[in-house]
């Protein structure tokens, strides 16, 4: 085992060393969350004397760590995990990102009502583009909503065979950003009837847990497998801001960036 | 994909590790390297309580002043060994910008309190001189609310200029006497100007340097208001402007959004007005087109900085937001 695996065994977060300062989390450097195909990572931590130790199975643990030397090629769902080591400091805590693989190209799709004017990023498209947003919500590949009922009608292409669909959105409670409380799937039959294919609404457990998140949310609905070319997403934001919070009464808003489809 | 996007760490150098474990963590890059003593200051908090701590300044016999939003004492004073020497102040709940300027041999402060709308000039010893009002005649503000100041810096002739960093992003060039005699920046230039500060470097042509904070960007200006330059500092949530010596400093807030990320650290402009070092933050590295790479903290000694003071010595004290209610920090040039 050489010196640096030593090093970074000795140092996996969590481990003390007698310096009372920690490392930040090292820098994911990835063009979206979301792709086609494939994908490359890289980890950045500009300061001389430290390593980077990644992995992508997510697992939890100090197995299976690799020196960072350059870019990583994914061509599958990752969970990243990185942590920073310097001697002279306490290892970084993790810096986690769930990479995650389009299934169905959309050819089309169409929102409604139309995002608020502050954040219409670029209209329905925002929504199937796999351009993920950042925590600037004014980066433009957000779409925002206050108080509104959204119906997202995606239009794939040809007969998809679909078993998953994802709801990528936002949390902070802080700055009245909450994920939606329901959500709704529908296909559209040969007869242009509507039918229901899955539903899910936010428990008071999952509720109460919205105000203590900060980041990005993600939602996954099973459906029995299908094929469809026509799905309606309707997607009920959090509501009213509750007793407690400097908004209160307002309507909190909803931040989407992405739904996919697989 | 550039640089940005991808890094490859290559940073490792062996002689460190085979050193063991021990250390004195030094943070900082290049000629501006800094020793950490996160216990400068020895207040008892009890007596001197402190919520968020956001400018300092020195006087000519070394005191320092602070201002912080506690109105059980909005200004505190500390002598260069960490002792606090007395406060004063309980009617600035927005107490915020702090400049020190001496005007015939007396020196005064001004305080920007942006709950208040005002800018106050008092004397060391807190008696009020003068309360520069909101710029009602400025032809950019509809109401007092609107004027939201947070720093105030004095031109050469002794006029005094206001950012308006929390409100329209308007800076206003008041006559002592109160009078608003210019207006310039504003939100065509200026996202959060939070910061202002004369830059007598190139003494034949002052120039207004402000922090467009949320822009990552410093902003200059010619004494006549009009633009001249933009240094962009990606990564960079810059606060104030604290030109000392040949450099530029700045405590960073954040590197990253959201607003309470506590992702800050110290930034040091060299007489280019290029990144030199970053205490508790990357190394600043240039892409081949000499634009910077966005900057992080690296090191978790500050949550959310909010300014320094650098003494005669090059020491930076660092004020903190929303970090705990933590005295001033001490980074030590070493």
């Amino acid at each position: 085992m050489n010196n640096l695996l030593k090093l970074a065994l000795l140092l996996l977060p969590g481990t003390a060393v007698s310096q009372s300062f920690r490392l930040s989390p090292p820098q994911i450097y990835v063009e979206s969350r979301f792709f086609a195909d494939s994908t490359t990572v890289g980890f950045g931590f500009e300061m001389e004397g430290s390593s980077v130790f990644y992995k992508l199975d997510g697992k939890n643990g100090s197995n299976g760590f690799q020196h960072y030397t350059g870019p990583v090629t994914i061509k599958h769902a990752a969970d990243l995990k990185a942590y920073a080591i310097h001697p002279d400091f306490w290892s970084s805590e993790m810096a986690e990102l769930h990479l995650i693989k389009a299934g169905h190209k959309l050819k089309g799709g169409t929102v409604t009502p139309s995002p608020d004017k502050q954040y219409p990023g670029a209209g329905a498209r925002t929504l199937y583009d796999l351009k993920s947003g950042s925590n600037d919500l004014r980066d433009g590949k957000w779409i925002a909503y206050q108080g509104d009922t959204i119906v997202f009608d995606a239009e794939l292409t040809g007969k998809a065979k679909l078993r998953r669909i994802m709801i990528s959105s936002m949390a902070n409670y802080g700055s009245w950003v909450l994920p939606p409380r329901e959500i709704s799937v529908q296909t559209k039959n040969t007869r242009g009837q509507w039918r229901n294919r899955a539903h899910w609404t936010a428990s008071a457990t999952e509720l109460a847990d919205m105000k203590r998140l900060s980041g990005f949310w993600m939602k996954a609905l099973k459906i029995a497998a299908l094929r469809s070319d026509t799905v309606r997403i309707r997607i009920i934001p959090f509501g009213k801001l509750p007793e407690g919070h400097p908004g209160a009464g307002s309507p909190a808003w909803l931040f989407l960036d992405e739904i996919l489809f697989q | 994909m550039d640089r940005r996007t991808f890094l490859a760490s290559s940073l490792i150098t062996t002689a460190g590790m085979a050193a063991g474990l021990p250390g004195d963590p030094i943070i900082g890059h290049g000629n501006f390297k800094y020793r950490i003593n996160t216990n400068w200051c020895s207040g008892n908090p009890q007596q001197y309580p402190v919520k968020n701590c956001h400018e300092m300044v020195i006087d000519h016999t070394g005191k320092i002043y602070m201002t912080t939003d506690d109105t059980r004492n909005n200004i505190v004073i500390f002598n260069k060994d960490g002792k606090i020497l007395s406060a004063w102040g309980h009617e600035y709940p927005g107490a915020h910008g702090l400049t020190l300027h001496d005007e015939n041999g007396e020196e005064f402060l001004y305080i920007a309190d942006y709950e208040r709308h005002q800018v106050i000039k008092t004397r060391l010893d807190g008696t009020v001189v003068k309360v520069f009002e909101w710029p009602a005649d400025a032809g950019v503000y509809g109401s007092q609310t609107e004027f939201k100041p947070t720093e105030t810096a004095i031109a050469p002739n002794g006029d005094v200029v206001v950012a308006d960093g929390y409100g329209k992003n308007y800076i206003i060039q008041y006559g002592q006497d109160g009078s608003v005699k210019k207006v310039f920046g504003g939100p065509e230039h200026l996202k959060n100007a939070h910061g202002i500060a004369l830059d007598k470097r190139n003494k034949a042509n002052p120039q207004w340097l402000v922090t467009s904070r949320a822009d990552n960007k410093l902003k200059i200006f010619d004494m006549n208001g009009g633009v001249t330059g933009s240094v962009d500092l990606p990564g960079a949530y810059i606060c104030r402007p604290v030109v000392h010596g040949s450099e530029v400093y700045f405590a960073v807030l954040i590197s990253k959004l959201p607003w309470d990320s506590q992702s800050g650290f110290v930034l040091i402009l060299n007489e280019n007005n290029r990144p030199v070092s970053a205490p508790g933050g990357s190394s600043p590295i240039f892409r081949a087109d000499g634009t910077l790479e966005p900057l992080y903290q690296t090191v978790q000694v500050f949550k959310h900085p909010h300014d320094v003071l650098v003494d005669r010595d090059d020491n930076i004290y660092v004020t903190q937001w929303n970090s705990g209610s933590v005295y001033p920090y001490r980074l030590e040039r070493v």
